[in-house]
């Protein structure tokens, strides 16, 4: 996983769930709590900095935020 | 206002009626399907809509010829024509409710769902309707991207009515009823929101003084479990968030619609008990159950699910759905549209 893209991808995710611990590549969408409506702005952050639209439906079956850098990564490539 | 109010008989006339007399600008992002272009062409041949259709404008012409239809008076946004298209996605960027930067806004420019959706928050239509080509949660994911939940909404869901025959209770034999179909098994807080959608809704449509009940199997702690406490906890979330509504529980189905059970079980001063005119499922399993025995043991019409929770009237219908389960699915958000017209219009007056 490049962890540039994970790093970005790690700092969007704090700002619309706002959460305030560490992000790992493990941590998991249920540990940074429900809510479409901070998945729809964390899709929509890494789509305006990072070009890379990943469908929020694609998103919502995903476990954990190294899943989704390393599908943004793809996305990039 | 007595002059708007719906009953049983002739729930779908009486809305004919009201859509006819006020006509919605809707947005058809499926155009090219045929099921929904007929009931595009009928909706705008009988006055009940000003439809838009949303796609290639050239293919959309091709296959309405093709079909026999006429789409005079029907407008057609052309998802091809790049001139329009830029003029739209400025518009759109300098919105506040756009999210994108130009190019993911460009991008959505030529996808007819999102364009539709876009179109609505631009106030260029007042209804986006959809389902015929795409599921509903993507429906309901796209919507909640570009249009957004209304202010104070915690989760999207649904709500219907069923017109119910020989039965005088509800409203004159009508009930509305929520959610069957989206939230599956709500928190406190997305329960308490279903409920205040609900009586938005069903008031929309009916204009009725709407009373709602929030269902359990038990009445005002005849038991005591973890699934009583959520309705109880969603009925003090929602009468505290909607001091203006009417919503009490929990209620057993009979104390809510029944006056002399009601009497018996509800020891108390309610203005829902035994007179409810909506009805709040505690999950989905519930709503889903609850509506297939209404309709298969008395014969009922139910008429929905409608979306709700948007900011604007956001619509979608069965996969399946034939042209006059659309017509009617239409006629119902295009009232609810005028409802919200006018409620958008006091708040800037």
């Amino acid at each position: 996983m490049n962890q540039e893209i994970f790093e970005q991808v790690a700092a969007f995710a704090k700002s619309a769930y706002k959460f305030e611990g560490d992000i790992t590549p493990d941590t998991t969408f249920e540990e940074l709590g429900r809510g479409s409506m901070k998945m729809i702005a964390l899709t929509s952050m890494i789509e305006n900095e990072l070009d890379a639209e990943v469908p929020v439906r694609e998103v919502m079956v995903m476990k954990t935020i190294g899943e989704l850098a390393s599908r943004v990564e793809e996305e990039m490539e | 206002m007595p002059s708007t109010r719906v009953t049983s008989p002739g729930l779908m006339e009486a809305l004919r009626r009201r859509a006819a007399a006020r006509p919605m600008r809707v947005a058809f992002p499926e155009g090219d399907d045929e099921t929904m272009m007929r009931a595009v062409a009928e909706l705008q041949a009988d006055g009940l809509a000003q439809c838009v259709l949303v796609g290639d404008g050239a293919e959309l012409a091709r296959l309405a010829g093709e079909r026999g239809l006429s789409l005079e008076g029907v407008e057609i946004i052309d998802i091809a024509d790049e001139a329009e298209n830029a003029r739209c996605c400025e518009r759109y960027l300098a919105h506040p409710d756009c999210r994108y930067k130009p190019k993911g806004a460009a991008r959505r420019m030529t996808r007819p769902l999102e364009r539709a959706l876009i179109l609505q928050v631009l106030g260029d239509v007042d209804v986006m309707f959809a389902g015929i080509a795409n599921a509903t949660g993507d429906i309901i994911l796209a919507a909640q991207t570009i249009v957004g939940l209304a202010e104070g909404v915690a989760t999207v869901s649904s709500c219907g009515i069923a017109e119910v025959p020989g039965w005088d209770g509800g409203e004159g034999g009508l009930i509305g009823f929520g959610d069957s179909a989206v939230c599956v098994d709500p928190t406190p807080g997305e329960l308490a929101s279903i409920a205040c959608a609900s009586c938005d809704t069903v008031a929309a449509l009916t204009g009725w003084d709407v009373r709602c009940a929030l269902l359990s199997h038990s009445t005002d702690g005849s038991m005591d479990n973890a699934l009583v406490d959520k309705v109880r906890a969603a009925r003090d979330i929602a009468r505290a968030a909607r001091p203006d509504l009417a919503i009490d529980g929990e209620f057993q189905f009979d104390a809510a619609v029944r006056a002399d059970v009601a009497a018996k079980k509800v020891g108390r001063p309610s203005d829902v008990a035994g007179r409810a005119n909506l009805l709040i499922w505690p999950d989905i399993n519930v709503g889903n159950i609850a509506v297939k025995i209404i309709q298969n043991l008395t014969g009922a019409d139910a008429y929905g699910p409608m979306l709700q929770g948007f900011k604007r009237i956001v619509c979608d219908c069965s996969r399946s759905a034939p042209v006059s389960e659309i017509v009617g699915n239409v006629v119902m958000s295009c009232v609810r549209a005028q409802a919200l017209a006018d409620a958008l219009a006091r708040e800037v007056r």
